[in-house]
């Protein structure tokens, strides 16, 4: 830009020198402004442990690619990482022009330690590649106000014992004392640091930082106060000596009295950032006995040791959970590896050795499981060892070690039945013991059993009956269903078999001599035959109706001529005062089965 | 009288080969009852040849490869042990004791063979399920359950036997049919490929090549069943339990 505006300059007339400068000026002081980065503190003077807000803003005409360190390291002062960006933009008409501001914000909250003149350096800031530096900004911190004891406000610790030995049990208690008329008046409470334990070996039992917990109600010197625990230490002095168990400081925003009284006569109450911090208690820690026995490593306090196993009957090569429980009063964790015996019988896998603590009526437990898997190596009784722990009994004074008996383990042949104990008084038959089992009994023939029925081709033969059968099914369905789509044909079938029968009947009956019956079959037999062709009733067919039929089922002139004939021969031998022969009547039987025969030709399609 | 005449005759060769049959199962049931009694006597050795004999004779039979199994036991050989239980569990797949004695004198030999994968354990569980049914009445039922399908399917194309209860019944049929069949099949499959042997010797290396020289994979023991690949001359690869493979001397093994 400043090239540019040279160039104007070059390029007018003298006249216009002064108004090229002011552009250059004007354009210079644009240029300035394009990225402006500053800090600043939400306030200049602040409190030992009070929260002082900065924040590191960048101003642009247009949204830019800022970079800000993630934290700040500032003598005396604590800093969070850092939060944001926070971006804002601003459009506006100046003078004709469109103006465009864009703002990045980004804080940093910073927590003073000690009171006194600190600076806040310049800070870094990379704009699109390119570093600007902050201002420094000077902050002051005073020193916060702190109650004098016995105020509305107070911070205790209590300690277990004041008197121990090393690596003995302590139980260290913080405490807020409110008092119960203030309480209400109180928020905004925090703790400034955490307690750093020297020469303490130090477990985290309560934190209200991370748990809800209640408060309790205690009168002391006739003021009632409300107290909340703030944390609870178990702790173990780590080497002799006398030792301090440090104070912690907490911050709070407390409404307290001005001094001045309202026009009520009530005293006006202002806000104001104060922290509390708790007396630093020393406690007498004692060495312990000297020539401590082979196997001590270091616990102290009162334990117990179980064993125990999670069955006693097994099979082979199925696994076993292996438990040694040491509890009590001490520090289970210092502990260290148990001196487990070894275990020739088993397959021991890695052991898990896992240790917790638990707050059970204001005493705290240690626990320590040292759990393992182990396998039976083989069939028969084998045995878990016992083992032993020593540790320090501050109570006697002396050391003590206890022990565990060996578990016995039944294990039977890998697969065998496993018999278990049941739940009443009775006791479940076991085996005790395996081997074979007899022989087979005496046989009086013996068998070749090596023979297969697949062997057999008969086998593989028989499969074909049932595929037969029901190939024989579907020929038959699709017969069925073939006829069943020409009803004529269906209708003619009928009838052909009709015709048969009755021509059977016929044949019976000149068998037995009834040439009626046996003529009057033969011409039922010819005429049902015809009525089927021609879907009627055979009772209203008319020989001219049967040579009608005929004719147009295409039947041959004589044929039709022979049918009309034979029917005539049977109604006149029926309707015949005089009996006709049996021969006559068997010729006509048979020039009626002939006719059936030729006729079928025709009318079934 | 012609045919009356070869009629007697063909009923009288008939006759003769039956009591030929008969006298020689006689004998055999004769010497299978000796071995018997010499195993109650404790002699183990005799009974052993005993056994054999009978077994020699022509006759496989359950109870004669049990009771050789037996034999075998008590005289120490706990692979000839092994072997023979495992061939009299392949006459008679449900003989729970047969099945005891194997599993019994399985957890005494040398080596333990844990199967890894889940392939080998389900090669090993199928085999196991296969073998304990019968392949003489897994035929017979699916035969009996096709014919049953096939009848009622049959009626069903005729229209004669349209009921719910024979659509049941066909069904049920059915899969029944395909499961026998597939029994029949994984039966068929581990007669033909899971072709297995029991180690007889001692001690056998299985080397990585048929060779003495070739370097050893592992070391079988007495008792440890084996699965044949292949062959190659005098050596045979084999593959264990749990997937291990290597070229063992046939003579160390003995097929089932």
């Amino acid at each position: 830009m400043v090239r540019v505006a040279g160039c104007m300059v070059r390029m007018h007339t003298c006249g216009r020198i002064f108004i090229g400068v002011t552009g250059l000026l004007l354009l210079a002081s644009l240029g300035r402004a394009e990225v402006q980065v500053f800090a600043r503190v939400d306030r200049n003077q602040a409190q030992v442990g009070e929260q002082v807000v900065l924040t590191v803003a960048v101003v642009s005409q247009k949204p830019l690619s800022v970079q800000v360190p993630p934290t700040l390291r500032i003598s005396g002062v604590t800093c969070s990482q850092v939060r944001g960006p926070a971006t804002s933009e601003e459009m506006s008409i100046s003078g004709g022009r469109l103006l465009r501001r864009a703002t990045a914000e980004y804080a940093y909250f910073l927590t003073a330690e000690r009171a006194g003149e600190i600076e806040i350096p310049a800070i870094p800031v990379t704009v699109e590649g390119t570093q600007f530096l902050t201002q420094p900004i000077r902050l002051t911190v005073g020193k916060s106000p702190v109650l004098e004891a016995g105020g509305p406000v107070q911070v205790r610790v209590n300690v277990s014992r004041t008197t121990v030995y090393q690596g003995e049990q302590i139980v260290v208690e913080y405490l807020l004392y409110e008092e119960a008329v203030a309480s209400s008046r109180i928020q905004n409470r925090q703790l400034v640091r955490d307690p750093s334990f020297l020469n303490f070996w130090a477990e985290t039992l309560e934190d209200i930082r991370r748990q809800q917990i209640p408060t309790r109600r205690e009168t002391i010197n006739g003021v009632a106060y409300n107290v909340l625990p703030i944390l609870r230490y178990v702790v173990f002095p780590t080497r002799a000596g006398t030792l301090t168990v440090p104070s912690i400081t907490v911050s709070l925003v407390a409404a307290l009295p001005t001094g001045a009284r309202t026009i009520w006569g009530e005293p006006v109450l202002q806000p104001r950032q104060i922290s509390v911090s708790s007396p630093e208690r020393t406690i007498e820690s004692r060495a312990l006995p000297a020539n401590p026995p082979a196997g001590f490593s270091g616990a102290v306090g009162s334990f117990s040791i179980t064993s125990e196993v999670d069955r006693t009957e097994v099979a082979e090569g199925d696994p076993i959970s292996w438990k040694v429980i040491i509890e009590g009063d001490g520090n289970v964790k210092s502990v260290g590896d148990l001196r487990i015996p070894d275990l020739p019988d088993f397959r021991a896998y890695d052991p898990k050795t896992t240790a917790s603590f638990t707050v059970t009526q204001g005493a705290v437990r240690g626990k320590l499981v040292h759990e393992r898997v182990v396998m039976p190596l083989h069939a028969g009784i084998s045995q878990i060892p016992g083992t032993t722990f020593t540790f320090f009994d501050p109570r006697t004074r002396q050391y003590r070690t206890i022990a565990v008996e060996a578990k016995k383990i039944t294990v039977t042949a890998n697969g065998a039945a496993v018999a278990h104990t049941p739940a009443g008084g009775q006791m479940l038959v076991k085996e005790v013991g395996s081997d074979i089992r007899y022989i087979q009994p005496d046989v009086s023939s013996l068998e070749d059993e090596s023979w297969r029925l697949t062997d057999s081709p008969l086998y593989w033969v028989s499969y074909g009956l049932p595929v037969a059968w029901v190939l024989l099914a579907f020929g038959v369905r699709a017969r069925r269903i073939r006829m069943g789509a020409n009803p004529a044909r269906m209708r003619a079938l009928g009838a052909a078999g009709e015709a048969r029968r009755r021509l059977k009947v016929a044949r019976l009956a000149l068998e037995k001599n009834d040439v009626h019956g046996g003529i009057q079959a033969v011409a039922n037999s010819l005429t049902e035959l015809v009525a089927a062709a021609a879907n009627t009733t055979a009772a209203g067919l008319t020989s001219s109706r049967i040579s009608e039929v005929l004719s147009e089922k295409q039947v041959p002139e004589d044929l039709r001529k022979e049918v009309l004939a034979t029917l005539a021969q049977c109604d006149e031998i029926r309707y015949a005062p005089t009996s006709a022969s049996a021969d006559a009547a068997r010729a006509i039987y048979e020039k009626g089965l002939g006719l059936v025969r030729q006729l079928l030709r025709y009318l079934v399609p | 009288m012609k045919r009356t005449l070869a009629s007697v005759f063909v009923l009288a060769l008939a006759f003769a080969v039956e009591s030929s049959s008969f006298a020689s199962n006689r004998g055999l049931a004769r010497l299978f009852n000796e071995g018997n009694a010499a195993y109650r006597q404790g002699r183990y050795e005799d009974a052993i040849v005993a056994y054999n004999r009978v077994l020699t004779g022509g006759v496989r039979s359950s109870a004669v490869y049990y009771n050789l199994g037996n034999s075998y036991y008590r005289t120490g050989k706990l692979g000839l042990a092994i072997l023979n239980f495992e061939r009299s569990l392949r006459l008679d797949p449900g003989n729970d004791d047969t099945r005891h004695n194997l599993r019994f004198v399985s957890s005494l030999v040398q080596d333990r063979v844990l199967v890894s994968s889940f392939e080998l354990k389900f090669q090993e569980k199928l085999s196991q399920l296969l073998g304990y049914t019968s392949p003489n009445f897994v035929a017979v039922i699916v035969l009996l359950a096709v014919c049953v399908s096939a009848g009622v399917g049959g009626l069903w194309l005729l229209g004669r036997f349209r009921t719910r209860i024979a659509m049941v019944i066909f069904v049920g049929c059915c899969v029944l049919a395909a499961l026998g069949a597939s029994v029949m099949a994984g039966q068929k499959w581990a007669a033909d490929e899971g072709r297995t042997g029991i180690v007889l010797a001692d001690q056998a290396n299985a080397r990585f090549e048929p060779s003495e020289t070739s370097r050893v994979v592992f070391v079988v023991h007495e008792g440890t069943k084996v699965w044949l690949i292949r062959r190659d001359g005098g050596w045979a690869f084999v593959r264990l339990a749990n997937g291990l493979r290597g070229w063992v001397q046939q003579g160390a093994f003995e097929m089932i």
